[in-house]
């Protein structure tokens, strides 16, 4: 594993989607710190803002002191492991391919945003918009897991295609908004208006919601086989909310958003 | 006398067709003030010399369609942020960032163009109420010298004065107040009264077909404003995109355009989307053969070709009618359509161009046809109509495909064999010239625009010059010119842009009677959202805020 440690604030924003755990392999120390890092219009060397520490044996990144000035961490991370310590800006591992990303901090909007597979864990809180589309995009999250053990803002899963999202935590306002497809599921308090303008999908709330759109309309308790399936496949990545899954063995099931095509699903915790 | 002091480009071959100059090795000359001059009467005289042995030296390249202009560019640009996001520039690379290859920002096409050897872009779908957008928009676009044409045949004024029978001596009015108005080059007409037809829910127009409104049809529409324009003597003859574009069996509709124009000096653009028959299994074959002979026997018609390339694109054009159909095929799966003022419309359609399908790989044979079916280089132009083909960057692809058969065939090979099958292009032998591409991309386009100091270097003639290496793979060759001179100054070294000047705008303007600014201060004043002068772009606008020289040409003398 090879340890880049930040020494000093950076004196702007910096273009850091080359941090790649991908980058260490097969680099020794030496190398590795020239290294070209853009700031300011001009290219300069790695080992100029970061003491580098570790031995190149894996495909493995640790980045400690992140800012939020450090930009695009994780942006189409292909593979390996990058393990962040610090609170991070926004759009890390934005377009995210394959491999683990792990945030020891926060992280702010747009989290995941378009990922299309791998996985990423944050020990703390996100802010909006995360596993949703990169502004424009026609879709979300389009594959790959999303652990968030904090808290999210608003509108989390915005126009998720595909993959799982865990929040542990509460959500802001409007928590699976215009989702095509996916599951997510929320152990803490949802936001105000969960699935407005859902399509398909399946949303998971443990705690009762505020206000849930008019346009949902109740099916019922039900017994739905594929929690047992989900809490499985749970059990490999975070054993320790998987468990939480155990109250969406009877499930109080609502339909909607009627007001678009309707398939989605909010399922209620606890019947 | 002070003795004048001249910039010499020494040992590089010559490809000037306006002046008949052929890969002769000989020396240009460009004085101070940016222009061509005859070599100096003693060595004194010569200030540097550059040794472009082994190069080829063109005139700029001049791009006489490409949509880099107006509102419909800048909607392309917001529905497509992930191109944006893939294609961002490094500073190093170029002055400033940029983005984008289809919808690229205005920095990045005066880039690209300049990277590529051209200097002159002329954008031609230019709304007279969104004049003043365009121009900002082109004032913006570094390097290149630029032009709109302005679009007129739909706007709700021209067809209630068709419908009302009005003289020619009032559409020549307004014709030459709208070119006046909006600082326009030339006039389009987009699907003649077709769009205009769309919003009273027609959703096809033949060319003899009336507008349910007005009861006015295509063919009196093309006929009226060519006519007009002839006789106002604008130099570029009325440019067409006609009916039924992308629709199987258009091609009679091309045809009968041709021959309805009744001898009318007239240019069609992007007919490769108007050369589709109905012939096969598929109800859909090529007739780009029948169109280039149409063309071939008629003096008075020119082209530009509107060659597809195979990838992601984006569509934009005037034409709502048909955007409205093409929208169903959008990839990604969004579009936009909307009227704008009553003057036309506007629809914007992602597009990704396949070659494993049927109709795609026929439309990419079609426009190589017309290409090699086309005798006369003068009246055949080379464009992509981008980026409704593909975006302009294809050009030295395209280039190649013209020049090296071999290559033509290799790559005819890759496609869908059904549409091969379906073609002649595999027997098409012909191979253009270095000397043809130079009248395809330069000396053609300015003598159809009546650029007089453009795409020649003769002496007097603005050094506006492209240097390439020469190189057996065109493509290469013309991806990345040597140096690119924008009025003398060298703007572009080794594929790199050094300089960014503001190239200058060219209008034409024609008298008009003083009658028709009151008959359109009355109808602006009973229908429209601005009143007529607001509408009109002055001068200082386009010098001033838009830091670019006006270029003024002439109408021709009547006689």
């Amino acid at each position: 594993m090879i340890t880049l440690r930040l020494r000093a604030p950076l004196p702007c924003q910096v273009d850091a989607s080359g941090l790649q755990p991908s980058l260490v392999r097969g680099m020794d120390i030496a190398a590795l710190s020239r290294v070209k890092l853009r700031v300011n219009g001009k290219a300069h060397p790695l080992g100029e803002f970061f003491t580098l520490s570790g031995k190149p044996d894996s495909t493995t990144l640790r980045i400690t002191g992140v800012t939020p000035a450090l930009q695009g961490l994780g942006n189409e991370m292909r593979e390996g492991l990058l393990l962040l310590e610090g609170n991070c800006g926004d759009a890390v591992g934005a377009g995210m391919r394959a491999g683990e990303l792990r945030i020891m901090g926060d992280a702010r909007h747009r989290l995941g945003a378009g990922m299309r597979g791998g996985l990423i864990r944050v020990s703390g809180s996100v802010g909006d918009f995360a596993g949703g589309p990169l502004p424009g995009a026609v879709s979300g999250m389009r594959g790959g897991t999303l652990l968030i053990s904090g808290d999210a803002g608003a509108r989390l899963a915005d126009r998720l295609r595909r993959g799982l999202i865990l929040v542990a935590g509460s959500t802001g306002p409007a928590p699976a908004s215009q989702m095509i497809a996916g599951t997510v599921i929320i152990l803490g308090a949802p936001g105000d208006s969960p699935g407005t303008g859902m399509r398909r999908g399946s949303l998971l709330l443990k705690a009762g919601a505020g206000a849930l759109p008019p346009t949902f309309v109740q099916t019922g308790v039900h017994e739905l086989s594929f929690i047992t399936l989900l809490m499985r496949h749970l059990e490999t990545l975070d054993p320790c909310h998987a468990r939480a899954l155990r109250g969406f063995r009877r499930v109080r099931r609502w339909v909607g958003d009627r007001g678009c095509s309707g398939q989605g699903e909010i399922l209620f915790a606890g019947h | 006398m002070t003795m004048r002091r001249l910039t010499e480009l020494r040992g590089g071959r010559i490809y000037d067709p306006a002046n008949g100059i052929d890969g002769e090795r000989r020396s240009l000359f460009i004085d101070d003030n940016g222009y061509l001059a005859a070599p100096p009467r003693s060595p004194a005289g010569i200030k540097e010399t550059l040794d472009l042995e082994g190069c080829v030296v063109m005139a700029g390249g001049i791009d006489i369609h490409t949509h880099i202009g107006g509102g419909k560019v800048n909607l392309a640009r917001m529905m497509l942020p992930e191109e944006h996001l893939a294609s961002l520039v490094d500073r190093t690379r170029h002055p400033w960032p940029g983005s984008g290859i289809a919808t690229p920002s205005t920095l990045t096409a005066g880039y690209r163009y300049a990277e590529m050897g051209y200097t002159a872009c002329f954008e031609p779908a230019m709304l007279p109420s969104n004049a003043r957008e365009a121009h900002m928009e082109l004032a913006d676009t570094p390097i290149v010298d630029k032009g709109a044409y302005a679009l007129l045949g739909n706007d709700d004024f021209l067809l209630r004065r068709l419908a009302d029978g009005a003289s020619d001596s009032e559409i020549a009015d307004y014709i030459a107040w709208t070119l006046h108005a909006t600082q326009a080059l030339a006039i389009k007409v987009v699907n003649p009264g077709g769009i205009n037809a769309f919003k009273f829910n027609q959703r096809k127009l033949d060319l003899d077909e009336e507008n349910t409104a007005y009861g006015v049809t295509p063919r009196q529409i093309l006929l009226s404003l060519a006519r007009n324009l002839n006789r106002l003597g604008v130099s570029h003859p009325l440019h067409i995109h006609g009916c039924n574009l992308g629709v199987p069996g258009n091609v009679h509709t091309t045809l009968a355009t041709i021959a309805g124009l009744e001898g009318l000096p007239a240019h069609l653009t992007h007919v490769q989307f108007h050369s589709y028959g109905t012939e096969g299994d598929r109800k859909f074959s090529s007739g780009a053969l029948a169109v280039a002979e149409a063309v071939n026997r008629a003096p008075n018609i020119s082209m530009d070709v509107g060659q597809i390339m195979f990838g992601q694109t984006v569509t934009e054009s005037g034409d709502s009618m048909r955007q409205h159909a093409g929208s169903a095929f959008a990839s990604p799966r969004k579009s936009v359509l909307m009227d704008i003022e009553c003057d036309a419309g506007c629809g914007v359609v992602p597009f990704r161009y396949r070659d494993r399908n049927f109709v795609n790989a026929l439309q990419w044979i079609i426009g190589l046809e017309l290409f090699l079916g086309v005798s006369d280089p003068w009246r055949i132009f080379l464009t992509t109509d981008h980026p409704n083909g593909a975006p302009f960057t294809s050009y030295p692809h395209l280039i190649r495909l013209l020049m090296d058969r071999a290559f033509r065939q290799d790559m005819l090979a890759t496609l869908l064999p059904e549409a091969v099958a379906a073609s002649h292009l595999g027997s098409l032998d012909r191979e253009y010239s270095l000397y043809e591409i130079a009248i395809l991309t330069r000396a053609g386009p300015a003598r159809s625009l009546g650029l007089n100091t453009l795409g020649h270097l003769g002496i007097g003639a603005r050094a506006d010059i492209a240097v390439y290496r020469d190189h057996p793979d065109r493509e290469r060759m013309f991806s990345s010119a040597r140096y690119v001179f924008k009025n003398g100054q060298i703007v572009v070294k080794e594929g790199r842009v050094v300089a960014t000047p503001n190239g200058a705008t060219h209008v034409t303007r024609a008298d008009y009677d003083a009658g028709i600014t009151r008959t359109l201060d009355d109808y602006h004043a009973r229908f429209m959202s601005v009143r007529r002068r607001n509408l009109m772009v002055s001068d200082a606008e386009i010098e001033d805020l838009g830091g670019s020289p006006l270029c003024l040409h002439p109408v021709r003398r009547q006689a």
